[in-house]
């Protein structure tokens, strides 16, 4: 029997399938609060994983080989594949218990993605999680990159249905900023990744499964995006133009490796930036910041 | 600076413009590097749309010239600048 999960985030439902029985995808963690009951409508994307003796990849042209992130907590190496527009997305897991190799071939004309699976023994039983690290992230990358939106660093909440957005290098305080607004009752869509989209005249924030995360799904309308300078007092600065752009770009999470998904990427950005204001705030870590911030709005 | 010199884009360079001001993200190692972008000011962005492997600074001098109302001693001083740090960044080469 084939093991069926619907979830849906950043507004697109996507299927996700175990062909093997061996393959379990886990309801746990992750997904967890972003899986949706069986539906009519149909889904934006079938995401058909499968459990493989070993995957086929001589064709493809290796674009481009990642790092893991810093201080990431499993070992891998991950690489970007591709054959005639095809785009093959390789995780090799270095001491993960049960998987060696994981492969997802995405498409940007396509709807399935095969996700192709070499475990370290295919005799035993095993519990994945379907949008496991750093697989799941790769895939949001491409996805939404072809859903006009764009994953960013950053975090963002939700005060009175206005969506605001802080980001920065790290280390720079977007956490202690979303702590800030949860203290003065302001929903903390995420304090690490959010997904941006441009839907209809306004750019949606969304939250999305992430592992250690224990959130529902979360979405505001975003209004403002703040690049965070520590300060040793507050201020609110006005950005625009190339200015407003260029840095809000350096935090956008992207792997683009052909000059056509750069630029289309780089059109995205400008989108969303001509939608909403961005500021420079310089903040102290407390409650005033946020009042500040509010008095914006009040003033109109 | 020889005005007889005709300057290329490297292509592994994305531009974009942002009003009449432009961004450059460079592809490293195949891959954009939105960290590194080079912010082009107005005039920046004209130079740099006039560079096209044909026409060479002694006709771009002109089109800025004719463009902003500028003195050719002003014009040509941000050519020089421009193309200086542009070839120094990897962003224009020549030829010659």
């Amino acid at each position: 029997m084939r093991n069926i999960i619907f979830v849906k985030f950043g507004g697109l439902l996507i299927e996700l399938i175990s062909h093997s029985s061996q393959l379990i995808l886990n309801k746990d963690r992750g997904v967890k609060h972003f899986i949706t009951s069986a539906t009519s409508k149909k889904s934006n994307y079938s995401i058909h994983f499968q459990v493989v003796s070993s995957t086929e990849l001589s064709d493809f042209k290796q674009k481009f080989k990642g790092e893991p992130e810093e201080n990431d907590y499993i070992n891998y190496d991950w690489f970007v594949s591709e054959r005639n527009g095809e785009i093959a997305l390789t995780v090799d897991y270095k001491d993960h218990e049960c998987i060696k190799q994981i492969v997802a071939f995405v498409n940007s004309n396509s709807k399935d993605i095969r996700v192709e699976i070499e475990l370290v023994n295919e005799n035993y039983p095993v519990h994945i999680e379907p949008l496991m690290h750093p697989l799941g992230s790769l895939l949001m990358i491409y996805l939404f990159h072809w859903n006009e939106g764009a994953l960013i660093h950053a975090s963002a909440v939700s005060d009175n249905c206005n969506g605001y957005l802080f980001t920065g290098v790290s280390g720079i305080g977007k956490s202690t900023m979303a702590r800030l607004w949860q203290e003065c009752g302001a929903e903390v869509l995420n304090d690490d990744r959010l997904i941006l989209r441009l839907i209809g005249d306004d750019v949606i924030v969304y939250n999305n499964p992430m592992p250690y995360y224990n959130q529902r799904a979360l979405s505001s309308s975003l209004k403002k995006i703040f690049l965070l300078k520590q300060s040793s007092q507050n201020y609110i600065k006005p950005l625009q133009g190339v200015l407003a752009y260029s840095r809000v770009l350096g935090n956008f999470i992207q792997q683009f490796y052909n000059p056509q998904m750069v630029h289309k990427h780089l059109e995205i950005v400008e989108s969303i930036i001509n939608k909403v204001s961005v500021y420079e705030v310089g903040f102290k870590p407390d409650v005033n910041i946020v009042r500040l911030i509010r008095e914006m709005d009040n003033d109109g | 600076m020889e005005l007889s010199l005709v300057y290329y884009k490297n292509n592994n360079f994305v531009s974009k413009s942002i009003g009449n001001e432009k961004v450059l993200v460079p592809l490293t190692d195949n891959v954009a590097d939105m960290n590194k972008v080079y912010n082009l000011n107005e005039v920046g962005s004209f130079i740099y749309d006039c560079i096209n492997g044909s026409s060479s600074l002694r006709e771009i001098l002109s089109s800025l010239i004719e463009n902003y109302e500028v003195s050719e001693e002003i014009a040509m001083d941000d050519i020089n600048n421009f193309i200086t740090l542009m070839v120094a960044k990897g962003v224009l080469f020549t030829k010659q």
